[in-house]
């Protein structure tokens, strides 16, 4: 698959994701979620770790699928590292909520999980892409479409940003 | 040159440069896969400390005072619970003066997680701010929500003493203390120990606690479900307002607004009678 490809992946993961956040977000301000209803995720909701710093980890979601946005609109090395590392640490970050979800509160939250498999997906693909390298034919054409700016980044991994490393 | 020979050295500088291109490949990927390595542990590092010194929603039932019963159990909430309650008339189901311009009315399951959040968190607002001074009283009416999902039996069992204690005018007492000791939603935490345990916090003795399914509470409870489902109310906690001395109930939708609850009543309050 060519690294085009993958970041349209990576944008149609990443727009489930943040719907997913930003339900989660909606029911939390807009009713607080109530038993009886809406299950799972209203419990997760609730619970003592659906808050961190005094912030809901909905809307910690939906700030990391934004900066994950962000980066993909980017071109270069740099913007691939930062992928990596945004999808990493809400993967992580995922994994550590499900295990409180089912684990500890033994809780099935679709949206929850539905944010936590495309956390998934996007770091498994950003990684892929950080190894691979920028496609050469992908390269190529964008470097016949860019401005002569990004040349440079796109190339990065043969001369560019990363050579330097 | 003789042609043959020209072609070998083109086959081998060929075989030379494809050799160089995937040493360089070689290099490269490592290169990158030790950036990615690098940039792991830095993820693991920072969501760690995150995680580990992250400040999580507080449950103020684990911060809760502990109080020794009798058999030297210990009962979360018990002074919490007589602080918040401390002066202000119980009678029944109902928290506040009878003659409160407007009664909040709130439907809740002993077992929901959501309604101890809102016991907890939200109530002591409600309490001192609407009900200590006069403005509102506040009934809380048992629903049995979660039981039937979950396949338990506490939100049963413990609306079933709640609501037997009714004549006591500890009610308020036993339910605000109960969600302070509420167990996991799906565990089997309301055991006759454990309700007896509360009981005794709350100060009733042993000959207090019943199951048993009175004619009165069979009354109660049926007429709790009746509002919760003629308000169209469908899940825990809901709450809605009442004018005195009317028949118009108002939902607060985001129960979780003590500002939303402080208008509802404010509003209610304007059509008292």
């Amino acid at each position: 698959m060519t690294d085009r490809r993958l970041r349209i992946a990576s944008y149609v993961i990443a727009l489930v994701g943040v719907c997913a956040a930003g339900y989660l977000v909606y029911t939390k301000y807009a009713h607080g979620g109530v038993c009886g209803v809406s299950g799972g995720c209203t419990v997760v909701q609730q619970s003592e770790w659906s808050e961190l710093f005094g912030i809901p980890v909905s809307v910690l979601g939906v700030v990391g699928y934004g900066l994950i946005f962000a980066a993909l609109t980017l071109r270069g090395e740099m913007a691939r590292l930062l992928l990596v590392l945004f999808s990493g640490g809400g993967f992580l970050f995922s994994m550590y909520l499900m295990y409180r979800a089912y684990i500890t509160l033994d809780a099935f939250c679709p949206f929850c999980t539905t944010s936590a498999v495309c956390m998934t997906l996007l770091f498994v693909i950003s990684a892929t892409r950080f190894v691979r390298g920028p496609d050469l034919v992908a390269a190529a054409t964008d470097l016949d479409a860019d401005a002569e700016g990004d040349e440079v980044d796109e190339r990065g991994g043969v001369d560019g940003e990363l050579a330097g490393a | 040159m003789p042609s043959g020979s020209k072609s070998k050295q083109e086959a081998a500088r060929k075989a030379r440069l494809e050799r160089e291109a995937a040493e360089r490949a070689a290099a490269e990927r490592k290169k990158r896969l030790g950036i990615l390595g690098a940039a792991l542990v830095a993820i693991v590092v920072v969501v760690g400390i995150v995680l580990a010194a992250g400040v999580f929603k507080e449950d103020k039932a684990d911060n809760a005072t502990k109080t020794k019963v009798a058999g030297g159990a210990e009962v979360k909430g018990v002074k919490e619970t007589n602080d918040l309650l401390k002066g202000i008339p119980q009678q029944g189901i109902r928290l506040g003066q009878a003659s409160a311009p407007v009664t909040i009315i709130e439907f809740a399951d002993l077992k929901c997680p959501i309604c101890k959040e809102h016991e907890l968190n939200n109530q002591p607002t409600i309490v001192n701010d609407l009900v200590r001074t006069g403005k509102a009283n506040l009934e809380i009416r048992l629903v049995n929500v979660i039981d039937p999902n979950v396949g338990t039996t506490d939100g049963e069992r413990a609306r079933t003493v709640a609501n037997n204690l009714i004549p006591t005018n500890k009610y308020w007492s036993f339910v605000h203390t109960t969600y302070y000791n509420q167990g996991a939603e799906q565990d089997s935490w309301a055991t006759d120990g454990k309700l007896k345990e509360i009981l005794a916090g709350v100060g009733l003795p042993a000959s207090a606690f019943s199951t048993r399914m009175t004619s009165a509470n069979r009354t109660a409870q049926a007429a709790d479900q009746k509002l919760f489902t003629d308000l169209g109310a469908t899940g825990t906690p809901s709450v809605f307002v009442q004018a005195r001395g009317t028949r118009e109930y108002t939902s607060v939708p985001n129960f979780n607004s003590v500002d939303d609850i402080k208008k509802a009543v404010a509003d209610a309050a304007k059509k008292a009678k």
